[in-house]
C-alpha cells in the first residue's frame, strides 16, 4: 500500500471538526479520498463521512490542492501537496 | 464615490490633495475621469467628515433631531460595539442586522456572515440589478453584460446611461462610445421615456411609456422573426436549447434515458440531444414523442410572439408599430447574420448589433420577464459572446462562471455573489433570501418583515442595525416606512465617512478613512479589462479615522470571532491558493498587510504590495479568447427551462408548509401582462421616474459642494420634469411649484417643463433627493411602495416606477408659484 503526507489545512468548521488548523498528515493511500478517509472527525467518522455523498464532494464543501479546486475525490496526492478544505459559505449578500 | 476601479494620479503639494487627473497608463479609464472622479479631492477636505468616532447624546431620533454628537476615543467607542454585539453573536447572531454598500471592498460584504447574520438591510445593487444580475448568469455566467464597443455598428440602448452618463466604468465607457460613433461611425437608438443624455447623443430617441420596455421588445421580437425573417437559426439551433423538445409539464421532454431530446427533422423522428446521427434539429413544429405532446422550445417561443404584434404593443408603450418594424428590421439587418470575422488568428461569427439595457428597461415588478425578453433579442440575432454583440461581464478576477451543466447546456449561475441559500422556513434573513432560488437578495423586503414579522412566520426581533458605507434610509424606497423600521432597532452604528441620512439615526458612528487614505485592491465590473488596481495613501489620514477593513477586523476579535472572518478572508480573497499565505485563524492583519497578500498571490512574489505602489495597476485589456465565446460548446438558455422548474420546486415547497407564495412569475418564456404599476387607476394617472447623470451617479457624492452646486446650475435637475402637453392639461406653467402623489406617498417640486419627456411620464431627478446639512430634499423614493405585491418574486426586482397624479401647488401668499 502506497503512503504519502501532505499538508492539510482546514477552515471554518472543518477545523472544529478535524482539531485542528494546519498539519502534516500522513495517510495510506494515494488520491484525496483515501486522505479524506483517513482523518477523524469529532464525531468518531471521517471527513469523507462528513464531506462526500454517493461518492462525490457535496457542494457546501470546497477543496483545494496546491491552489487549485479540486472537485473529483478520486485525484491523485503525492507527498508536499498541500490540501486545504473548508465550507462553502454564503458569503455575500446583496446585488 | 463609486463601486468601479479608475486608474487616478493624485498631485500633493505640501501635503495638500490639489488635483486628481485620470492615468492615461490605465486601460480601463483610458485617462478619463467622471466629474466626480475629477473633484474627488473635495470628499477628503468635506467639512461634513467625521473626524472621531462620536456617540450620541440625545436618545430620540428621527428626522429633524440632533444627535447631539460627543466625540469619544476608539477604544471607549470599540468597547461599546463589543457590549452590544458580543452577545448577540453568543446567542442569537440573527439579532444583528447589517447593511453594507461598499463595493470597493466587496468581500466586506461576507463579514455579516462571519457573524453569523444573514440579512440585507439596504437596495444598493438590488434596487438597479436583481432582475439583470441573475438573468446574466443564467444565460451566460457573467454579472453584468454591455455591447462591444469595439465592433458593434447598431447599438440599440433601452433604459442604460451605459456609454454616456452611468453604469458599467463610466470613464472608459464614455470615451469608447464616443470613438464607436464618432470615428466608427457606430448608430444608435435610444428608448426611454425621458430624452437622456445617451438619448439626446443617439443617432434617433424613440419615447417610451415608462415600464413597458418588455412590451416593445416582444414586438421587436415579432418583427425580427415573423415578419422579417432576421434572426440567426444556426445559432439557436447548435449553441442555445432552441431545438430542445418541451413537454406538456413544460419541461424538456427526456429519453428513456433521461436526456433531452430534439425533432431531428431529417429522419422524422426525435432523438437525444447529443446523438451524432442528427441531420437537421427542427426549431419548429409540434410532434407526439412516446404518447406525449411536445413541441421545441422556439416553437413554443413563436407561439408566445405571435399574439405580441407591434400593433398591440403599441397600445401599451405608445411606440408606433411602424417605428417597431424599422427598428427591428434596421438591428436584424446590421448583424450581418451568417458573416464571420478574424481576430488575432481566430473565426467568430460576426454579429455588430446589440441591445444594451439596464435599470430603466428592468428595475420592475416583472423585472425577470423583463431581462429575459432583452436577452432573449440578442440571442435571436446570434450575437451573445461573440464580436459585435452583447457581452458578458464578469464581476471581478475571476471571469465568466462557466460550468457544464445538464444536457449539453451552461450550469446556470444565478448567484455570482454567493451560492444559492436553502430554502428555509421560517425564514432565516430579513431579505428572505431562502425564498428566492434563483434571485437577488431583495433589500427592499427587510423593511416590510420587519414590520410585519407575523406575516413572514419571524422567529425573532433584529435589535442592532449596523450600516458600512450604506444609506439605507435613502436609498430604500417607501421611505415612511423604512424610518419606522429605523425606529425598532434598540441601537444603531455606522461605519462611514460623512454624515448622512442613516447615520443621523445612529447611537455610535466610526469613522473610516477616505479613499484618498486608505488601501485596498480594486476593480468591480470591468466591461473590458482585467486586473487588479491599488488604491493607496496620498497623504496620511487627516483626522482621527481608521480603515474599515481593520475596524471589522477589530470588531470580530472583540467578539471572538476573529478566526472565522480570517477563513473567510482566505476563501473570498483566493489566498487559499497560496497557502502559505493564508492568514492565520488569530492573528490581526493590517488592511496593508492583506493587500500585500493578494498581491503575491494573484501576480506571484514579484507584484508585492511595493510593487503595485509604485506601478498602481496591473490592469489590462481582456484578450479576445477571453472576450468571445468563452464557454464554447456549451449551450446557452433560450427557453429557461431552469426557471419554471425551479418554481415548481419552490411551489412543492411552500405547499409543504403550507404557506401561501405567489411563483406564478417562474415562467420559461416572457409575455406581457400588466404589472401592477399598470393597474387600472384612474386617479393616478401618471407615470414618475427618476433618473441621475454623470455627476450624480453613486448620490452620495452630493454632499460634495461643487456637485451640489453644479446640479443646481442645471435646470432639469432642478425641477421635476413634465411635458408641456401633460402640463397645460393640468394649468401648470413652468416654474410652478406642484404636488407629485401616488398612492404611498407625495412630494413637491417645481415644474420644468421639457419636450424631452414621455407625456404620460412625470421624471424627478436623484440630484435633489438629499436631506443633508440643513437641506430638504424632494426624494423620489418616498413615492414607491416597498412592499411584496411591486416585488418580483422571481428576481426580486423592486418596482421603480410609479403611478402618481400631478397637481399645481396654491400657494400661501397668494400668488401663482410661491415666489413674489
Amino acid at each position: 500500500v502506497s503512503a504519502a503526507t501532505v499538508r492539510v489545512t482546514a477552515l471554518l468548521s472543518l477545523r472544529d471538526e478535524l482539531g485542528f488548523g494546519t498539519r502534516e498528515v500522513e495517510f495510506a493511500g494515494s488520491t484525496l479520498r483515501d486522505l479524506l478517509r483517513a482523518l477523524p472527525t469529532r464525531d468518531g467518522r471521517t471527513l469523507d463521512d462528513l464531506m462526500t455523498e454517493g461518492g462525490e464532494l457535496r457542494g457546501c464543501y470546497v477543496v483545494t490542492v496546491n491552489g487549485t479546486r479540486v472537485k473529483d475525490v478520486d485525484r491523485p496526492l503525492r507527498t508536499d501537496d498541500q490540501v486545504v478544505t473548508t465550507q462553502f459559505f454564503r458569503a455575500i449578500a446583496g446585488g | 464615490m463609486c463601486l468601479h476601479g479608475c486608474g487616478i494620479r493624485v498631485r500633493v503639494q505640501d501635503g495638500v490633495v490639489t488635483k486628481i487627473e485620470g492615468d492615461p497608463t490605465n486601460p480601463d479609464n483610458l485617462g478619463k475621469l467622471c466629474p466626480k472622479g475629477n473633484v474627488g479631492m473635495l470628499r477628503l477636505y468635506d467639512p461634513r467628515r467625521v473626524r472621531a468616532p462620536m456617540v450620541r447624546t440625545n436618545p430620540r431620533k428621527g428626522p429633524g433631531e440632533d444627535p447631539g454628537w460627543r466625540e469619544i476615543s476608539w477604544d471607549e467607542a470599540m468597547d461599546l460595539v463589543a457590549a452590544k454585539l458580543k452577545p448577540i453573536r453568543e446567542t442569537d447572531p440573527r439579532k444583528l442586522v447589517v447593511a453594507s454598500g461598499d463595493f470597493q471592498r466587496i468581500f466586506n460584504w461576507a463579514w455579516p456572515a462571519a457573524f453569523g447574520s444573514p440579512h440585507f438591510f439596504s437596495t444598493v445593487g438590488q434596487y438597479c440589478g436583481a432582475a439583470y444580475h441573475p438573468i446574466n448568469g443564467i444565460t451566460h455566467g457573467c454579472f453584468a453584460a454591455i455591447n462591444d464597443f469595439d465592433y458593434c455598428e447598431y447599438w440599440l440602448q433601452i433604459g442604460s446611461g451605459d456609454g454616456f452618463s452611468s453604469h458599467l466604468h463610466l470613464s472608459g465607457s464614455a470615451n469608447r462610445m464616443a470613438d464607436a460613433r464618432v470615428r466608427r461611425g457606430m448608430h444608435v437608438v435610444a428608448v426611454e421615456p425621458r430624452m437622456s443624455p445617451a438619448a439626446a447623443k443617439a443617432d434617433e430617441w424613440i419615447p417610451i411609456r415608462p415600464a413597458t420596455d418588455r412590451a416593445f421588445v416582444l414586438g421587436l421580437m415579432h418583427s425580427l422573426v415573423l415578419e422579417h425573417g432576421l434572426y440567426d437559426r444556426e445559432f439557436l439551433r447548435t449553441h442555445t436549447n432552441a431545438p430542445y423538445l418541451i413537454g406538456p409539464d413544460g419541461g424538456y421532454l427526456l429519453s428513456p434515458e433521461g436526456k433531452a431530446m430534439v425533432w431531428d427533422a431529417e429522419s422524422g423522428r426525435a432523438r437525444e440531444w447529443d446523438d451524432p446521427e442528427i441531420g437537421e434539429p427542427a426549431l419548429e413544429g409540434r410532434y407526439e414523442v412516446g404518447g406525449a405532446a411536445c413541441a421545441p422550445g422556439f416553437q413554443l417561443f413563436r407561439d408566445v410572439i405571435e399574439e405580441h404584434t407591434p400593433e398591440r404593443m403599441e397600445e401599451v408603450t405608445t411606440v408606433p408599430a411602424a417605428t417597431t418594424r424599422r427598428i427591428a428590421r434596421e438591428l436584424g439587418e446590421a448583424a450581418r447574420i451568417g458573416e464571420t470575422i478574424e481576430i488575432d488568428g481566430r473565426t467568430y461569427p460576426f454579429r455588430p448589433a446589440a441591445v444594451n439595457y439596464y435599470r430603466g428597461a428592468i428595475a420592475h415588478a416583472q423585472g425577470g420577464q423583463d431581462c429575459m425578453a432583452l436577452k432573449m433579442v440578442n440571442t435571436l440575432l446570434g450575437n451573445i459572446d461573440v464580436p459585435g454583440g452583447h457581452l458578458g461581464v464578469p464581476l471581478d478576477l475571476r471571469g465568466f462562471f462557466v460550468e457544464p451543466g445538464e444536457h449539453g447546456t451552461f450550469k446556470p449561475q444565478a448567484h455570482i455573489l454567493h451560492p444559492p441559500v436553502p430554502f428555509a422556513f421560517p425564514p432565516n434573513s430579513l431579505q428572505l433570501i431562502e425564498w428566492f432560488p434563483l434571485g437577488m437578495d431583495c433589500g427592499h423586503m427587510s423593511v416590510d418583515v420587519m414590520l410585519e414579522p407575523e406575516k413572514y412566520h419571524l422567529d425573532f426581533r433584529p435589535e442592532v442595525l449596523l450600516t458600512y458605507h450604506s444609506n439605507p434610509v435613502w436609498n430604500m424606497p417607501g421611505t415612511e416606512r423604512v424610518k419606522e423600521a429605523m425606529a425598532r432597532f434598540d441601537y444603531v452604528i455606522s461605519i462611514d465617512v460623512l454624515v448622512t441620512e442613516t447615520t443621523e439615526w445612529a447611537d455610535l458612528v466610526l469613522p473610516d478613512h477616505t479613499y484618498l487614505e486608505s488601501t485596498v485592491l480594486v476593480m468591480c465590473e470591468p466591461p473590458v479589462v482585467k486586473g487588479l488596481a491599488l488604491r493607496q495613501p496620498v497623504i496620511p489620514p487627516l483626522y482621527d479615522t481608521r480603515d474599515a477593513t481593520e475596524i471589522l477586523i477589530d470588531i470580530a476579535d472583540r467578539c471572538g470571532f476573529l478566526n472565522v472572518w480570517n477563513d473567510f478572508l482566505n476563501f473570498l480573497l483566493g489566498l487559499t491558493a497560496r497557502p502559505e499565505l493564508m492568514l492565520q485563524p488569530d492573528t490581526k492583519y493590517t488592511a496593508e498587510e492583506i493587500a500585500d497578500r493578494v498581491c503575491r498571490t494573484v501576480y506571484g512574489d514579484d507584484h508585492d504590495l511595493a510593487w503595485f505602489k509604485e506601478h498602481g495597476h496591473k490592469v489590462v485589456k481582456r484578450a479576445p479568447e477571453e472576450m468571445y465565446m468563452p464557454y464554447a460548446g456549451l449551450r446557452i438558455p433560450f427557453y429557461y427551462e431552469v426557471v419554471k422548474t425551479m418554481g415548481e420546486d419552490l411551489r412543492a415547497r411552500f405547499e409543504e408548509v403550507g404557506y401561501e407564495w405567489d411563483t406564478s412569475s417562474y415562467v420559461p418564456l416572457p409575455s406581457w401582462s400588466p404589472g401592477p404599476v399598470h393597474r387600472d387607476d384612474p386617479e393616478y394617472d401618471l407615470y414618475a421616474i427618476t433618473f441621475k447623470s454623470a455627476e450624480t451617479n453613486f448620490a452620495e457624492n452630493l454632499s460634495i459642494p461643487v456637485i451640489a452646486n453644479l446640479t443646481r446650475r442645471v435646470a432639469h435637475h432642478r425641477g421635476v420634469l413634465l411635458n408641456p402637453a401633460t402640463a397645460r392639461a393640468r394649468a401648470i406653467e413652468d416654474g410652478d411649484r406642484i404636488e407629485i402623489a401616488s398612492r404611498f406617498g407625495r412630494i413637491e417640486g417645481t415644474a420644468r417643463l421639457v419636450e424631452g419627456i414621455h407625456p404620460d411620464a412625470v421624471a424627478v431627478s436623484n440630484a435633489i433627493t438629499r436631506d443633508i446639512g440643513g437641506r430638504r430634499g424632494t426624494h423620489f423614493n418616498a413615492l414607491l411602495p416597498i412592499d411584496l405585491e411591486y416585488t418580483d418574486t422571481f428576481t426580486g426586482a423592486l418596482e421603480a416606477c410609479a403611478r402618481v397624479r400631478v397637481s399645481r401647488l396654491a400657494a400661501a401668499d397668494g400668488s401663482r408659484n410661491g415666489r413674489p
